[in-house]
């Protein structure tokens, strides 16, 4: 069981704050967000504006930049990482009333030795083509750091009205 | 968002982050050892009980004084200017017995009037719970300095502004000065149209009309107004402040009386979700208390589930009283 108070302290001296919701620019529409991490994104040339298509996409920019946000050799450091920014989208999200539920069996961790050196890499059926995936200054690693570091500018992404043009250069 | 406590009471943790979000969850720390490697750390495994148990107070709502100079007509405590203060050093005992992260809701009466505010404050502080005040608007100027320094120096965290002349300007002007955890407080049947614009990207508590004392010679006089405003609130301005106001929350008697969740087109999930808990559910099958709250009037030395709770069920205490103790004493009779 969880619960979430949103973005108020207990300030009522007569009885509690017995329910909360937060409101802001963007105009939440719908309350439930399944996620798989399975779109890919760069090839087509497709507007992706549906809030669950958003939110997929940067779960999937995310997963890219994960295994080399985590310090560590360990697979379970780096699954202690996913999991608590998963758990930090599910929450910021709840507290908007946004149910957000990750696929069980979305993401799988492995590590292989090379000599001396591990690489441990984040498998997942999504893909980011290689010309637009999160790298330096590009957007979608923008919002890989929002899912990472600031899941409220994350769920305004998902919720407002900007949305993902993915395109290639054969034209 | 940055983490200003967290902790584990019953059957749950609890994480409260500096903007007031309180995120509880069911489960257990688990030893984890790494393979290969020496020693391990815990980590918190979630589960999926049906309900939150408590052994201490999340949080406590402590009434101070019962002198005010306010004369609100429908105040509900009844509090005027021959209202005693509660002697706080006599409660000592049961203050040094609170947990890092519990809640205290203060208020009066008028609790900036209280003596001993600042020395009961920096206690709560010293013992890492996070104080919480509620200030009538007529307070604001008169205390102005006062006010400043509970903010300057962490003494308090979230501020609620009881709501009486939503026109005054230099009223709003100054509670703007006093951060991002300032909610004003609004009684559903008082609060008005003419309200709104002053509103407007605040966080508002939504308080139920409490039919008492002073409340209920006011609904008598006025009845007309404080129904027409009930029934406006409910079927037409909830969704209006819902779009307009950065944060609406409700008080459990505003929750009977409004019903948010059919109004505001609230899903199951979402209201599960964001609802804290009736403050009546007080014990599970298994004799563990349910309840989070509870609610302390230094002035008569009574604790009891909440501040209009019935006279017969108000219980003494002496204030050495360990706080887990009189959360069980507050839940006797429901």
């Amino acid at each position: 069981m969880k619960t979430i108070r949103t973005s108020v302290f207990e300030t009522n001296s007569s009885s509690m704050h017995a329910i909360s919701f937060a409101n802001d620019d963007p105009k939440v529409t719908v309350d439930k967000i399944y996620v798989s991490a399975s779109g890919e994104y760069g090839w087509d040339i497709t507007d992706f504006k549906a809030p669950d298509e958003k939110l997929d996409y940067a779960t999937v920019a995310f997963m890219h930049i994960a295994r080399t946000a985590v310090k560590s050799e360990l697979e379970e450091d780096v699954i202690d990482y996913i999991d608590e920014k998963l758990q930090n989208v599910v929450d910021c999200f709840a507290k908007h009333g946004v149910i957000v539920e990750f696929a069980e069996d979305m993401y799988k961790v492995n590590s292989k030795r090379y000599d001396t050196a591990v690489y441990i890499q984040v498998a997942i059926s999504g893909y980011i083509d290689h010309q637009s995936a999160p790298y330096e200054d590009r957007d979608s690693a923008q919002v890989a750091r929002w899912f990472a570091d600031d899941p409220e500018e994350l769920f305004k992404f998902v919720f407002n009205s900007s949305y993902i043009h993915t395109d290639n250069d054969n034209h | 968002m940055k983490l200003l406590k967290g902790y584990k009471n019953g059957n749950h943790i609890v994480k409260i982050f500096d903007d007031g979000t309180k995120i509880k969850e069911t489960g257990h720390f688990e030893a984890v050892c790494l393979p290969g490697m020496k020693g391990g750390y815990k980590k918190w495994l979630p589960s999926d009980e049906d309900h939150f148990t408590y052994d201490f107070p999340e949080n406590a709502d402590i009434k101070i004084t019962d002198y005010c100079d306010a004369g609100c007509a429908y105040c509900h405590e009844n509090s005027t200017v021959k209202g005693v203060h509660g002697d706080l050093r006599r409660i000592e005992k049961t203050l040094d017995s609170l947990h890092a992260g519990t809640e205290m809701a203060v208020g009066g009466g008028n609790a900036l009037a209280h003596p001993d505010l600042i020395w009961f404050l920096e206690k709560l502080k010293s013992k890492g719970v996070l104080a919480n005040i509620t200030i009538n608007q007529k307070h604001l100027r008169p205390y102005k300095d006062l006010i400043c320094k509970l903010v300057a120096e962490n003494l308090v965290h979230g501020i609620g502004i009881s709501l009486i002349d939503s026109s005054n300007k230099d009223d709003f002007d100054f509670i703007d000065t006093l951060g991002n955890n300032v909610v004003i407080h609004a009684i559903a049947g008082v609060l008005d149209e003419k309200d709104f614009d002053v509103l407007k990207g605040r966080k508002i508590l939504i308080l139920g009309y409490k039919n008492l004392r002073r409340g209920s010679s006011f609904l008598e006089k006025d009845f007309v107004n404080v129904n027409h405003r009930m029934n406006m609130l409910r079927n037409v301005w909830l969704t209006q402040l819902k779009n307009e106001c950065k944060v609406v929350s409700f008080d459990c008697l505003a929750i009977e009386q409004l019903d948010p969740k059919k109004n505001l087109n609230i899903s199951q999930e979402a209201w599960d979700t964001l609802f804290q808990g009736a403050d009546t559910d007080v014990k599970d099958k298994d004799g563990n208390i349910t309840c989070a709250t509870m609610y302390v009037d230094v002035t008569t030395m009574t604790v009891a589930r909440m501040s209009t709770a019935a006279l017969d069920k108000r219980y003494s205490f002496n204030g050495d009283e360990d706080i887990s103790d009189l959360l069980k004493i507050s839940t006797q009779g429901w």
